[in-house]
């Protein structure tokens, strides 16, 4: 996924759609919501709660483009809302899940089989593999683990994004590499 | 390097984080293990699941509906701030007015145009009651002088208002140009009575006429003084900044 707008570009656009422009801003949204979807369907295994949050996350960013500070990229930004609001859906599942435990399929892990590498994933197929292979994880080292080796994202980016140290980051890498490399090679053996 | 420490080197790294001296390490130390060689060709795998699974970005179905979505709730938002950011306009000027400082200053301006608007309300009052006082004396004056010309008799005034009237004498407007109006129509209604009466009274009338005839010079001469065109004059002043006074008092 590349941004298809320059720096310069997205300065101004930020700057116009601050003093109200929609239609600047919503060039930053057709440019920028893929990057949004993408983290929040990996951290929430479910299409229509990832629309939900990039939805949320581009009305809190127009509410609060004037809190935007130039120092950081505007997608680190913007993944730290998206992340922040994945963590928010989360807690209110898990607090649903409490209420219906029995009922609830998704807290039944199942091992994704029958699926082929080589060929064209299915967000489903996508969302069980990595489901399944940060299964026993926190959801603060899987989204470590998400945001560093899934979306590229540098070490000092992501405690930007987590509001953790880089230390911290790096722990929790640590962990979750070694858990889900871990979890692959076991299922590449199971194929 | 013992078997531990690489296997904990090979899982906590990516394989393009490890350094060129990590991986010499690595190489030597599989080269002479089996067990570290396996793990490593794992390692190897799974860095290429990883690798497929990273280029495999979540695929978004309607895209379109997804970003209208989001555009039509923000053109929602942008109205609804818009209203807040006019609330809140109100909200920082009441917060402005509310400071201490701020409500004393208003107070202190507020009640000096009160001042000024009461001092020049009562200056104008002032002024109107000294000019009625004036005009009600002056009027006085005037009736005093009327009463004078009318030499204290009513058939006579009659007699010689109807033949002012008749007449049209200059000096006569001269002497008072309002009184003359004001009493305009007094005089149309005297004529008309003087019409109306019968035959002896109209003789008898027509006699003191003469009379009054007479002593025609003696009444202008006294209608002519200066004093009199003063007093008129002093009339007319006082009567239109009157006027001026209470047209301002209405506004």
């Amino acid at each position: 996924m590349q941004n298809q707008i320059h720096f310069e570009q997205l300065s101004e656009l930020i700057l116009k759609a601050n003093k109200g422009d929609t239609k600047a801003f919503e060039v930053i949204v057709r440019n920028y919501h893929k990057f949004g979807y993408a983290v929040a369907s990996k951290i929430l295994y479910n299409e229509e709660d990832a629309k939900d949050v990039v939805q949320e996350s581009f009305i809190r960013i127009w509410k609060h483009l004037n809190e935007y500070d130039k120092k950081i990229k505007f997608t680190t930004w913007m993944y730290k809302i998206v992340v922040n609001l994945c963590f928010d859906k989360l807690k209110s599942q898990k607090r649903r899940r409490n209420i219906f435990k029995n009922l609830d399929e998704d807290s039944v892990i199942n091992t994704p089989s029958g699926i082929d590498l080589e060929k064209e994933l299915t967000n489903k197929e996508l969302a069980a593999m990595i489901k399944h292979f940060a299964s026993g994880l926190s959801e603060k080292q899987k989204t470590v683990f998400i945001l560093r080796d899934m979306e590229d994202l540098s070490i000092e980016e992501v405690s930007e994004i987590m509001n953790i140290s880089s230390g911290s980051v790096k722990t929790n890498l640590f962990y979750a590499r070694q858990s889900i490399r871990k979890k692959i090679i076991k299922w590449e053996n199971q194929k | 390097m013992n078997c531990s420490q690489i296997k904990e080197l090979v899982f906590s790294k990516r394989l393009d984080e490890l350094t060129p001296a990590e991986k010499s390490i690595i190489e030597k130390h599989i080269s002479l293990c089996q067990d570290c060689e396996n793990i490593y060709e794992s390692f190897q795998k799974a860095e290429s699941v990883l690798g497929k699974m990273k280029i495999r970005q979540p695929i978004l179905d309607n895209e379109e509906f997804l970003v209208d979505s989001i555009m039509q709730k923000v053109n929602s938002k942008s109205s609804d701030q818009k209203y807040e950011n006019e609330f809140y306009f109100f909200e920082k000027l009441i917060l402005f007015v509310s400071q201490k400082l701020v409500r004393y200053a208003l107070t202190a301006i507020l009640f000096i145009i009160v001042s000024l608007y009461m001092f020049e309300e009562y200056s104008a009052v002032k002024n109107i009651i000294q000019l009625e006082s004036q005009l009600n004396n002056t009027v006085q004056v005037n009736n005093s002088k009327a009463e004078i010309i009318s030499f204290n008799n009513d058939i006579l005034k009659f007699f010689y208002d109807t033949y002012k009237f008749a007449h049209g004498n200059s000096s006569y407007v001269k002497l008072s140009k309002d009184w003359l109006l004001v009493n305009k129509e007094d005089l149309r209604n005297l004529l008309l009575d003087y019409e109306k009466l019968d035959q002896p009274t109209k003789t008898k009338i027509k006699s003191l006429q003469s009379e009054l005839l007479n002593q025609k010079d003696l009444i202008f001469s006294e209608t002519e003084t200066g004093e009199m065109k003063t007093l008129q004059l002093e009339i007319e002043k006082l009567n239109s900044e009157l006027q001026k006074f209470k047209s301002r008092r209405g506004k």
